[in-house]
């Protein structure tokens, strides 16, 4: 037959269905809560984990003050990983149509990635063109924007398509090393590369994502590799202003972190809510078993096993918690999961929800539960039934017995005395109260001092910014400097900032950077430059190869060139030449005559006796007749003679006459000439028979002076090739020849320079063409950048006051890596290179050999006062010794600070070398080397965002720590009660009136219950300060756990009110207690 | 009633306490009950008769001596087995009645009915025992010699060898008191149980066929009666 006790059961619950729904709802919301948090929890870390895979995330990502060249890519990827430029700009944003930059919303804004850290879209689609824009979800949220709307980006609109999920950017931290994420005023989003290239150059960040090649390192690994990378960039001059592992992302881990941290909580207040459920129903069937001692007594007696007896006790939980933890998972994972995922959703970038089931959820909300609850009540039961059956039914099981029985002082009133037996009597309710009321209150006090800690750190780090303005540089920057290097810098910014400009020049550029490591010829262009009018002339020259190359051959021909120059002088020789020239036959025999002067002389004076010159030459024709005359002459009287002589004319005879009489120079000239060859003969014939102006200027050319004789000579000497040098020389155009005219005139440095220029090679000349084809603004800027001392600070081209500037304080900063003191991770410390009696950081009295440590360094990492702590630079993959000497008293401040000579010394930097400035006043600084600006109200941010991230988790607390505290005292002081109904009616019955027996029964319960609140307040702040400091050692920075007073009188006040319901419930039971109650007998 | 020596005991003691605290309860009991026998246990208050019982239900152990009940030896047996034989061979009744508050009459009866292999068909005797109109009530529905007639039918429903009964009208009315005592009497003489009733009223010894009295926790009387009278003759 079945167990005929279960026929109580029924009845058990709807006597007591206040208790056992009380029970019921307490364990099925906190499992619902947990249930549902595991899912979504469980779907959020499938989905994040996969992200990797399907949004392509980076292993990490390195930020360069200035874009690295290929070389230094090139040198990283050999470290074994693949290199992507992510590049981005970041702008003000504004919601609202003034696009004054008001609103205070950075917007880091990414061209539409396609390889690394790939978008997932929500809504829309990527950016098409250059005036769309795609924005994160989150952040959109947050502001109520839509796909459709329009938003400026530095006050130029752009059309919201996308709504966006950035994988390297699920939680939206500006900086790595920002406290909490900020999704109000910073959003991240994509634009189309031309749409990027729109917004200002100046806010450019040349970010480089990487990934491994090999993806199964471990950590070591990987940090040697991250190691090297840094190193590599270095070599290679590029400055890294920050080195990211992924593991070490904020913005990608933060939130699986996030998830996995609050998964715990989760699950430690679902055990410990259960733990103090089976502690209830182990105090609340404890107390049914003492009320039933005798008839357990009795069955015992009769034959019952206690395993029997057992089982029906559990029962009543087993099925109570059983149902409560299967419909709290029902209930958690349909209707909780969802609400419960948003309080991620809302604060993290996450794609789309999908749910992942796991078998852990069930295991960890229902069967754990379950177990826990079962072993606590079964361990309570077995304690309760261990009596003898004699025990239970003398009823000598209820210690409670014992514990009334205690003496008390014999001062103690009346009521005081009787209150004390109330207490002592239920002592196991009211122990069990004590310990639920101060869980509750731990909860209470986790939901309402999590803002209170926020703020205090707000406060404390606003004081550790001690400087109205702080500028962290890229790179140092002088604010003073002379003109020309404030022209160099101005000259270098912009050409930075004209980033088309330099894109379109980008040849020429590097031609002038190559050409301007030729110191010499560049100094040669120079001086060249300045002479205008011989850069044309040497220009329109170069275009003509032909002349230029004769005029080099003939140029190392000195004395010719000179020969040349003067003839050339000589315009009316020079005419002459140009005619004879044209004669070349006559200018050939007078080249050849002229080497036989005295024939020519000869010929000369024979051509001025012409009337001799015909006859001499008739006489030659005419042999027989100058024969017979000469023999006639002599007296012969021969016929034949006479006969000829009779034949002549008197002409001929007077000439034969003259013949015979010429004098002995003209015989010797007329022999003289009769003997030249033929050639000869023909050439003073051909003289002979040359017109009136060739005379003239033969003539002319005889009377030169001998030194244009020579030069004529010289010129007449030179061999083919350079007779046609001279002949291209000599048919220049007028303005050819006034150039050569110029260049003739050049000085010696000069001629030296052009020398050197057209020594060129065709590389550099190819360079040159180019640099020449650059406009002018252009290479104007690039040659005065290019004078730019590379060794030598970066000069402010903006103004500032002599006041400011003599106000501004340089200082160093940076980060480093210190092992915590509770964990084996990894603190990050600014370290602080400061100037001794700062005007600044008053209270920091550093001096060389003198380390601060702000005191949240000291409290939460290894560096402790005098003890060697050992720091590390991930971006300079180095490690560093330092020695705190002393601590300054703000908790917040996790800084090390040191003299900036001191600070310069430890990380090898120049002596001169700083990186920020402290200032009173605010600096007008060039944006380009300005990495960021800290004024002290930026910690107000803190609250604001931590609110935003941490509210609804606070809140939550809130909604379940009172619930608790209603449940908890009203079930446990209900029994008190209860097993008092007896006491009470007899107390009436003695002719108390209710508010007596109130006073009587309530109030102790409400003096306990006060007790409680009040005992619990050192342990739920000790347990606090220990929660917080786990649940904050995941952050970087140390919070100073400050619990304001105010906060502990709310949880009193808050128990109270909660108390304040239970205590009316009571005083409506005991109201309702009968009289005859008392009559009944009693066992 | 027969021949057949059912409750074997001898020399049994049974002491409480240590040192000055020392109390010897029983002190060398010898007797002997026959199956079928009403037993009634006499004695002044803290003369050892709530111990005997307990010693004889296998309640508590005893110091030194011999109980056997049947063929069983008490006094070897472990708490296991004494939970075993309770379950089987024996059937309690107390002064107050014990019973389960949330359960009907019949239901309490059924508690025990449930314990048993061979039980008494419930419906005669609970009309036996007066009880059939009362089965479905809750005993706070009930007087206080019906709850007493329940805890006797719940003693009973296991069809017990022996039912131990202490003080069993302790908390009734003369009127009630006769009526359980003369339904015991009728139990005995239905079922054949061997009964012991632990009483200090000497007027009930007039219906038992033995008669044990202690005192200072030695037997000084063990008779049989030989003038046995029903218990609705008694009076006092």
């Amino acid at each position: 037959m079945a167990n005929p006790l279960n026929k109580r059961f029924p009845r058990e619950l709807r006597n007591n269905i206040g208790k056992y729904l009380g029970l019921f709802f307490m364990m099925l919301i906190a499992v619902a809560f947990t249930g549902g948090y595991l899912l979504a929890a469980n779907s959020m870390e499938t989905i994040l984990n996969g992200m990797k895979e399907t949004y392509q995330i980076e292993d990490g990502h390195f930020v360069c003050d200035f874009e690295a060249d290929d070389e230094a890519i090139k040198a990283v990827e050999q470290q074994g990983v693949t290199v992507y430029p992510d590049f981005y700009r970041q702008v003000p944003l504004d919601l609202d149509a003034s696009g004054d930059g008001a609103s205070g919303i950075q917007a880091r804004m990414y061209a539409n990635r396609n390889t690394i850290n790939l978008a997932a879209y929500a809504e829309g689609r990527a950016p098409q063109s250059e005036s769309e824009l795609a924005l994160d979800r989150v952040f959109m949220d947050n502001h109520n924007l839509h796909v459709g709307d329009t938003v400026k980006l530095e006050g130029k609109d752009f059309e919201i398509v996308g709504v966006c999920t950035l994988p390297d950017y699920q939680s939206l931290f500006e900086n790595n090393t920002d406290f909490v994420q900020n999704a109000l005023t910073f959003t991240v989003g994509q634009v189309t590369p031309d749409g990027l290239k729109t917004l200002s150059s100046d806010s450019e960040a040349y970010a480089y994502s990487f990934v491994f090649n090999d993806q199964s390192l471990d950590l070591a690994q990987r940090t040697d590799i991250e190691e090297d990378m840094i190193e590599a960039l270095t070599d290679n001059d590029s400055v890294v202003s920050d080195f990211i592992d992924a593991d070490d992302n904020q913005a990608i881990g933060y939130a699986i972190d996030d998830i996995t941290a609050d998964r715990t909580i989760f699950t430690v207040i679902l055990f410990v809510l259960i733990a103090i459920m089976a502690f209830v129903f182990t105090v609340l069937t404890g107390a049914t078993i003492e009320s039933e001692s005798n008839v357990i007594g009795t069955l015992l007696a009769s034959g019952w096993r206690k395993s029997e007896l057992l089982r029906h006790y559990l029962t009543m939980p087993v099925f109570v918690g059983l149902a409560s933890v299967l419909l709290g998972l029902v209930v958690g994972t349909t209707l909780l999961s969802d609400p419960l995922k948003n309080l991620y959703y809302n604060s993290y970038s996450i794609p789309p929800y999908e749910l992942h089931w796991d078998a852990s959820i069930v295991f960890f909300t229902t069967v754990l539960p379950f177990v826990l609850l079962m072993l606590i009540t079964v361990t309570g039961l077995l304690r309760k039934l261990r009596f003898t059956p004699l025990q239970f039914l003398r009823r000598e099981t209820a210690s409670r017995k014992r514990r009334s029985n205690l003496p008390l002082p014999d001062g103690l009133r009346y009521l005081s005395r009787f209150r004390l037996r109330v207490l002592l009597r239920n002592a196991s309710h009211f122990v069990t109260l004590f310990f639920g009321i101060t869980f509750a209150s731990l909860l209470l006090l986790f939901g309402i001092c999590l803002l209170p800690v926020i703020q205090n750190y707000a406060i404390e780090m606003k004081k550790a910014v001690v400087a109205p303005h702080q500028y962290i540089l890229k790179t140092p920057l002088e604010l003073e400097g002379t003109t020309q290097e404030r022209d160099m810098y101005a000259a270098a910014l912009r050409l930075i900032e004209d980033h088309d400009r330099i894109e379109a020049n980008q040849d020429a550029i590097d031609a002038a950077e190559r050409l301007n490591e030729n110191k010499e010829l560049m100094d040669a262009f120079d001086r060249l430059n300045e002479n205008e009018a011989l850069m044309d002339a040497l220009d329109r020259l170069q275009d003509n190869d032909e002349f230029m190359d004769a005029l080099e051959r003939l140029q190392d021909n000195e004395p010719l060139m000179n020969a040349f120059d003067r003839l050339q002088g000589n315009d009316e020789l020079m005419d002459v030449l140009d005619r004879l020239e044209d004669q070349q036959n006559l200018t050939d025999a007078a080249k050849r005559l002229q080497n036989n002067q005295a024939l020519v002389d000869a010929a000369e004076r024979l051509q001025n006796q012409s009337v001799l010159t015909y006859w001499l030459e008739w006489a030659q024709l005419n042999p027989d007749y100058v024969q017979a005359a000469t023999r006639v002459a002599a007296g012969s009287t021969d016929p034949n003679d006479l006969a000829y002589v009779a034949a002549l004319s008197d002409e001929e005879r007077a000439g034969l006459q003259m013949v015979a009489n010429i004098d002995a120079q003209t015989q010797a000239d007329i022999e003289l000439v009769q003997n030249a060859d033929e050639q000869t003969r023909a050439d003073i014939e051909l003289l002979e028979n040359i017109d009136e102006q060739t005379k003239q200027d033969l003539e002319y050319l005889e009377n030169l002076d001998q030194q244009t004789k020579d030069d004529i000579d010289l010129l007449q000497d030179v061999d083919d090739a350079t007779q046609a040098d001279i002949d291209l020389l000599s048919d220049l155009d007028e303005q050819t020849q006034a150039d050569i005219d110029l260049l003739k005139d050049l000085d010696d440095t000069t001629q030296a320079d052009i020398d050197l220029v057209r020594a060129v090679d065709d590389a550099t000349q190819a360079d040159i063409d180019l640099v020449r084809s650059m406009d002018e603004s252009l290479l104007d800027d690039v040659r005065l950048a290019a004078d730019i001392d590379e060794d030598a600070h970066v000069v402010n081209t903006k103004d500032n006051s002599t006041g400011a500037i003599d106000q501004a304080e340089k200082f160093a900063m940076t980060s480093v890596e210190i092992q915590r003191a509770m964990t084996d991770k990894f603190e990050t410390v600014t370290v602080y290179g400061i100037q001794p009696n700062s005007r600044y950081w008053t209270e920091i009295p550093v001096e060389d050999g003198v380390v601060y440590a702000g005191r949240g360094t000291v409290e939460k990492t290894v560096a402790q006062i005098g003890e060697a702590a050992e720091a590390f630079n991930r971006r300079e993959g180095e490690s560093y010794t330092i020695t705190v000497t002393e601590a300054t008293n703000n908790e917040a401040d996790v800084s090390l600070y040191m003299t900036l000579a001191d600070f310069n010394r430890l990380f090898g930097n120049d002596a001169d070398y700083f990186n920020a400035y402290a200032s009173g006043q605010e600096l007008e600084l060039d944006k380009r080397y300005l990495g960021r600006t800290i004024v002290p109200e930026d910690m107000d941010k803190i609250s604001a965002q931590m609110e935003d991230s941490m509210g609804s988790f606070s809140r939550m607390m809130l909604f379940m720590a009172i619930p608790i505290y209603l449940v908890l005292v009203y079930l446990l002081t209900k029994t008190v009660i209860d097993r008092s109904a007896r006491s009470i009616s007899y107390m009436k019955m003695f002719g108390y009136q209710n508010r007596e027996v109130n006073g009587l029964y309530v109030r102790p319960i409400t003096y306990w219950v006060l007790f409680s609140l009040l005992a619990s307040l050192p342990l739920i702040v000790g347990a606090i300060v220990g929660l917080l400091k786990i649940a904050f050692l995941r952050f970087s920075g140390n919070f100073p756990l400050i619990i304001p007073p105010e906060r502990l009188l709310l949880i009193v006040v808050v128990g109270m009110m909660t108390y304040g319901v239970v205590a009316f419930l009571h005083v409506r039971r005991i109201k309702k207690v009968p009289l005859e109650l008392a009559m009944k007998v009693q066992e | 009633m027969s021949e057949e020596a059912y409750l074997q005991i001898a020399d049994l003691c049974k002491h409480y306490g240590e040192g000055e605290a020392y109390v010897e309860v029983l002190r060398g009991i010898t007797t002997t009950l026959y199956r079928g026998e009403i037993c009634v246990l006499l004695g002044p208050s803290g003369s050892g008769k709530s111990t005997f019982l307990n010693l004889v239900g296998g309640l508590e152990p005893a110091d030194a001596g011999s109980i056997r009940v049947g063929e069983t030896e008490l006094t070897t047996l472990s708490d296991r087995e004494l939970v075993e034989y309770r379950r089987r061979e024996l059937g309690f009744v107390f002064q107050f009645y014990n019973l389960v508050g949330d359960l009907t009459v019949q239901e309490n009866i059924e508690v025990c009915e449930y314990l048993s292999s061979n039980p008494l068909p419930m419906e005669p005797l609970l009309k036996s025992l007066g009880l059939w109109e009362h089965r479905k009530k809750f005993p706070h529905q009930i007087s206080g010699g019906q709850q007493q007639r329940c805890a006797i039918g719940r003693a009973l429903v296991k069809n017990p060898g022996l039912l131990l009964c202490d003080e069993p009208t302790g908390a009734l009315d003369y009127n009630t008191s006769k009526e359980i005592l003369a339904l015991m009497e009728q139990v005995n003489r239905e079922y054949g149980c061997t009964i012991v009733i632990v009483t200090h009223n000497d007027a009930i010894k007039h219906m038992a066929h033995r008669i044990l009295r202690l005192r200072d926790g030695q037997l000084v009387e063990d008779s049989v009666n030989t003038n046995v009278q029903p218990a609705a003759s008694l009076e006092w």
